[in-house]
């Protein structure tokens, strides 16, 4: 498995190096080191500390990924991902929150995102949702 | 029984009596006059008829005597008889007279006197011829006398004689006729009498009867009352014994009258044992300070004016088990000159421990709610802890482990761990039971409330608002009013989480009033439907399908708040969403209970 994991991973970062990634977290601890794993991988990362501010920050710029948990103040995950939709119908998201959060999980409209990346994070979970979306984006740019 | 019920009968046989009297009397006066009547009839008789007829006879010789003497004066020898027989003549003539005039008085009737005055005019004719013999023989013409004499004298003898005759058997008549006449008017009187005897007697016979016949129908009824009220107040006093429910009687110098069997039963006491409300403190509250505390109130009670509830006691029986009771007293009054109260009781301590054992249940029962709030305290931390080992093997994958860099990792984590450990004892003290009543501000239980439902609100981004408008400590058990405030704001998330209004929000404020420490907990999630707000504290009631709800939260609540801690919870609708207003009593102790 680890080996898998290494050439998966070397093969992964020749694609993902060059995207730009959003990620919002409200989770201080939690958004600090994802986005430290994440900056291993793609040289261009933002972090926001809740939908708003990525909201605010997608609108600056716009990014090949955004990873975005559901469950935050001020503007949730959902509300994010639906007002993102209706700028770019095809922009790659995907979701990294708790499986716990079951209230939530109902409203997920699962054609909507590439993946649900679930907290706390398993890396050959999180890996594989990635490179769905960068083959996604591969798809798309050819 | 009362005289008030008699009354109407009393005051007929008081005039019954007056009535009886009145005819007594009256007839005694009557029978009274009858003998006067009877003196006068024969005063009467004595006096006029007898009378005169009397004195008609004396007459009757005066005028046989005068003739004699006229005989004498015309006859007359000599000088000196003559003058004798004429004085004899004169006296007899005034004698005459002076009957006459007796007859004159006493004579009745017209007829009578008409009699009288005829026969008077022949006596004073008979006199002028008399006093013409007496000249004639003084003048010694004694032929002329004796002719006279022959010729007129016996002419009016025989008619006085016959008229005097005639006033005598008038007077007999009248005497007879007079008898009879009184003799009638007696027995007419006499009869009256009879009668009026016999009436009287009738009369009272029948008052005596009727006075009688009351007296009696009187005693016997007040016998069969006092029977009946015997009887009556012994089926009170067996319904007193054998009530369920524990009942004592005392009065204010300590004494106890009565106890029933359930008193003695439950308490395993004998009445003999417990003669004074001392000797009962003594012996079921072991703690001298709430011996004296429970007497005090006792004592206390003998002010009361109406029916008071006094709350709940605890006590040991004689076997030594632990009882609860809930006690009312109401004043009986004076008896014996003491005032008395009467005390029941009911035992509740099956439903006590029905109620600890509910609580205790509850709290488990809240454990599944428990388990997804540790799920949202653990979910960080986890996370936070897969992130750096994932970290640590991209690392390891991509070759450029750093010692430093896997120190702060490794650091991290380990404060991670910290964090969960902590959770677990937070929960663990939570489940914990309270041992005793203790001084708590209501802001640090509101704070370790926080720490166990914290994560759970904020991982649903409910904004939690808290405002203490007062630091005053009350006494309470701490745990247990956590779990009431986790329990309420448990409550307001999952109706925020059903409802999802725009900016969820959980206030809560802390403040004070004369009597009360109030903290209200509201939030806008819509509030309570109102066909179930008055349901709400029910027991197994709930609007949460079964996964999520027990139904014996806000019962729970109820029973910790009002039961344990002598507050009081209620519900309403805000403007935006349910509110729960707790009170609890400042400075008060929690329970009155010896634990």
């Amino acid at each position: 498995m680890n080996n898998s994991t290494q050439i998966d991973l070397k093969t992964l970062m020749e694609e993902s190096k060059n995207l730009t990634v959003l990620y919002a977290e409200d989770e201080e601890l939690l958004r600090n080191n994802t986005a430290m794993l994440l900056r291993k991988l793609f040289q261009n990362v933002d972090v926001a500390v809740d939908g708003k501010d990525a909201f605010t920050k997608y609108l600056d710029n716009r990014y090949d990924i955004v990873i975005t948990d559901i469950s935050m103040p001020n503007m949730d995950g959902l509300e994010l991902i639906d007002r993102i939709r209706k700028m770019n119908l095809h922009q790659e998201i995907i979701i990294m929150s708790a499986y716990t959060e079951s209230a939530y999980t109902e409203q997920i409209n699962t054609a909507d995102v590439t993946g649900y990346i679930y907290k706390p994070v398993d890396m050959n979970q999180m890996f594989e949702i990635l490179k769905t979306s960068i083959d996604k984006l591969k798809e798309k740019g050819t | 029984m009362k005289f008030f019920n008699h009354n109407k009968e009393i005051s007929l046989l008081f005039f019954a009596f007056v009535f009886l009297t009145i005819i007594a009397i009256s007839s005694k006066v009557y029978s009274n006059y009858l003998e006067k009547a009877q003196n006068k009839v024969f005063n009467d008789l004595y006096n006029h008829p007898l009378k005169v007829s009397n004195t008609a006879l004396k007459i009757q010789l005066n005028i046989h005597k005068i003739h004699l003497v006229l005989h004498h004066i015309a006859l007359s020898p000599n000088k000196e008889k003559l003058e004798i027989s004429i004085d004899q003549l004169e006296v007899l003539q005034e004698e005459t007279y002076d009957y006459f005039e007796i007859i004159k008085i006493n004579i009745l009737g017209e007829e009578g006197r008409k009699i009288l005055q005829e026969t008077l005019t022949y006596f004073k004719k008979w006199k002028s011829i008399q006093n013409n013999i007496m000249i004639s023989s003084k003048n010694n013409n004694f032929n002329k006398s004796i002719e006279i004499l022959e010729s007129d004298g016996d002419k009016y003898i025989l008619r006085l004689t016959t008229e005097v005759s005639k006033l005598y058997k008038y007077a007999n008549i009248k005497a007879v006729s007079f008898k009879e006449n009184s003799n009638e008017i007696f027995d007419f009187q006499q009869n009256i009498n009879i009668y009026l005897t016999f009436f009287i007697l009738i009369i009272f016979i029948i008052v005596a009867y009727f006075s009688i016949s009351q007296l009696y129908s009187y005693l016997s009824k007040n016998r069969k009352l006092t029977n009946n009220l015997k009887k009556k107040s012994k089926e009170f006093e067996t319904i007193i014994k054998e009530a369920p429910n524990p009942i004592i009687l005392h009065n204010e110098e300590g004494n106890v009258l009565m106890l029933n069997k359930a008193w003695t039963d439950i308490s395993g006491y004998t009445q003999k044992e417990i003669t004074t409300i001392d000797r009962w403190v003594d012996s079921v509250y072991k703690d001298l300070d709430t011996q004296k505390t429970v007497k005090k109130h006792i004592s206390g009670l003998y002010d009361i004016t109406k029916k008071i509830n006094e709350g709940t006691f605890s006590f040991f029986t004689k076997n030594n088990k632990k009882v609860t009771w809930q006690v009312s007293s109401s004043p009986l009054g004076i008896i014996d000159g003491k005032r008395t109260i009467i005390t029941s009781a009911m035992d509740i301590t099956e439903l006590k421990d029905k109620d600890e054992m509910i609580i205790t249940q509850s709290r488990h029962a809240a454990m599944g709610e428990m388990i997804g709030m540790i799920a949202h305290q653990w979910r960080q931390p986890i996370s936070i802890i897969a992130m750096d080992a994932n970290n640590m093997l991209v690392d390891i994958a991509l070759d450029s482990f750093d010692v430093n860099t896997v120190e702060s990792y490794a650091k991290n984590i380990t404060s991670q761990t910290q964090h969960l450990s902590q959770t677990i004892d937070d929960f663990r003290n939570f489940f914990k039971p309270d041992k005793k009543i203790l001084e708590v501000n209501l802001s640090k239980i509101m704070d370790d409330t926080f720490v166990i439902v914290k994560d759970s609100i904020k991982n649903n981004n409910i904004e939690l608002i808290t405002t203490f408008e007062t630091e005053r400590l009350i006494k309470a058990y701490p745990r247990e009013l956590m779990q009431v405030f986790v329990n309420i704001i448990t409550n307001a998330k999952d109706a925020l989480i059903t409802t999802k209004p725009k900016n969820p929000k959980i206030n809560i404020r802390v403040y004070e009033d004369e009597k009360y420490i109030n903290t209200e907990i509201f939030d806008n999630g819509g509030g309570v439907d109102i066909s179930i707000l008055s349901k709400i504290f029910d027991p197994y009631f709930s609007t949460k399908d079964e996964k999520n709800g027990t139904g014996l939260g806000l019962y729970m609540c109820k029973m910790i708040i009002e039961n344990h801690l002598n507050g009081s919870i209620k519900v309403s609708n805000k403007q935006e969403g349910a509110c729960f207003t707790i009170r609890l009593l400042k400075n008060v102790e929690g329970k009155k209970e010896n634990e």
